[in-house]
């Protein structure tokens, strides 16, 4: 299947495509047994993973719930992620940020218009996409 | 339908729902005109870009199964040519029925694909898969030596019915853009899919050629609501839904679906949601 290959070699490499990077603050984040793994539960792409904490650095300890430090969240599948916000909605603790870094707009041309779509359509899309974005947070353009 | 549900329904931003703005260009074939207005036009006419895209495919497609490094680059040329030699989406059912509303004249023809992959020729009006839009159905019924089975003329009720039926059985709609020569898009066609027959299918998901492109829709999957019951996997015609069947449930990834919408129509518990893929920052740039 070439699905996510084709997506991340091929148009990475041509920044066509916006990169995203998913972080979780340690010191926040420092109970997950508390809110249950929203973030884990919540993601409808599975981005999240939750890892026992010194098995990071070799040996490993059997997980135990009156140890919190012993579980560590990271957002360790980040390509998959679709930007729909879900995990930064329900984080009680506030400790995720998703960066999303906006390919380049070359004059002329409209990156969210379709092969198929005429240009008057997609201006009228491009509108709404343009409020959209000025919800979120982390958004950057280049 | 009337007047206030198709403008102001939700949909009613989708591209060839405003046929106003393509009609113009579908049958234009003055050349004169062609030259001035379109900018982007290729020397030698449609038949050059034809001839230049089939051998690009071709190469691309050695390249990938000799594991050349060049296949990136070549297979990006080849999407620059091939959508304006021919190209489809997927639709979700009810952009479909919009769209056999919207057209006329309409006929049931066999399906290209099924003949010239395993000899099937679907001869009988029952057993027709595809669906014949616009008046270059004329020309169909005229050379019968080449499509085999001729053309079963409609009204719009019975292929309403007909559209209903297949996607019951599990076949994904895709709309057909036989290219944008003239300036603009032609809708040619209406297809029944599935992933061993359909050609475009088949070469978008192994080779990644831009022939079919993703629909305006994804689906987005709720975990907490999902029961395990996996009748979606089987519907899913893009090997975009993976079943846990350890912790029974099941994972939908958003960047593999192409939003046709028959994994939700299945779905008796509300766990799968079809949402606007503009909506999202990342899937919007993924056609």
């Amino acid at each position: 299947m070439i699905g996510r290959g084709d997506y991340m070699a091929i148009q990475i490499k041509n920044k066509d495509i916006p990169v995203i990077r998913v972080k979780v603050d340690r010191e926040k984040c420092q109970l997950p047994m508390i809110c249950d793994y929203q973030c884990y539960i919540k993601c409808p792409q599975g981005v999240f993973h939750v890892h026992s904490y010194p098995n990071v650095s070799g040996a490993y300890t059997k997980p135990d719930p009156n140890k919190p430090k012993n579980y560590l969240v990271t957002g360790s599948a980040a390509p998959k992620c679709t930007g729909c916000m879900e995990c930064t909605k329900n984080c009680p603790e506030d400790a995720i940020t998703i960066e999303i870094t906006l390919p380049e707009i070359k004059k002329g041309e409209n990156p969210y218009k379709h092969p198929f779509e005429s240009l008057e359509v997609a201006l009228e899309n491009q509108k709404q996409i343009e409020k959209l974005d000025s919800t979120y947070k982390g958004l950057k353009k280049l | 339908m009337c007047d206030v549900c198709f403008t102001h329904n939700e949909s009613a931003k989708l591209w060839f729902k405003d046929a106003k703005r393509y009609a113009r260009f579908m049958y234009h074939r003055n050349r004169v005109d062609q030259a001035k207005n379109n900018t982007t036009r290729i020397k030698g006419g449609t038949a050059a870009i034809e001839a230049a895209a089939g051998p690009l495919v071709a190469q691309a497609i050695d390249a990938y199964n000799l594991k050349d490094d060049r296949f990136p680059d070549l297979m990006r040329a080849a999407n620059r040519l091939h959508t304006k030699v021919q190209g489809a989406q997927t639709l979700t059912l009810q952009d479909a029925l919009d769209l056999i509303d919207i057209s006329s004249p309409i006929c049931f023809i066999h399906c290209e694909c099924r003949k010239f992959k395993f000899g099937y020729v679907e001869r009988d009006r029952s057993k027709m898969t595809c669906l014949g839009l616009g008046i270059g159905m004329y020309r169909w019924e005229r050379t019968p030596a080449r499509y085999v089975a001729g053309a079963e003329w409609v009204d719009h009720d019975e292929a309403r019915e007909w559209v209903i039926k297949w996607n019951k059985k599990g076949l994904v709609q895709n709309l057909m853009n036989f290219g944008e020569r003239n300036g603009g898009p032609y809708i040619g066609g209406l297809c029944n899919c599935s992933r061993p027959d359909c050609a475009s299918i088949e070469m978008r998901l192994r080779y990644g050629e831009k022939q079919l492109i993703k629909g305006e829709r994804v689906a987005i999957h709720n975990m907490e609501k999902c029961t395990g019951c996996f009748k979606c996997v089987k519907r899913c015609q893009f090997g975009a839904i993976a079943a846990d069947i350890r912790q029974k449930r099941v994972q939908i990834d958003a960047q593999m679906c192409f939003g046709c919408g028959l994994c939700e129509s299945v779905c008796e518990f509300g766990a799968i949601e079809l949402k606007n893929r503009r909506d999202f920052p990342i899937l919007r740039y993924d056609w």
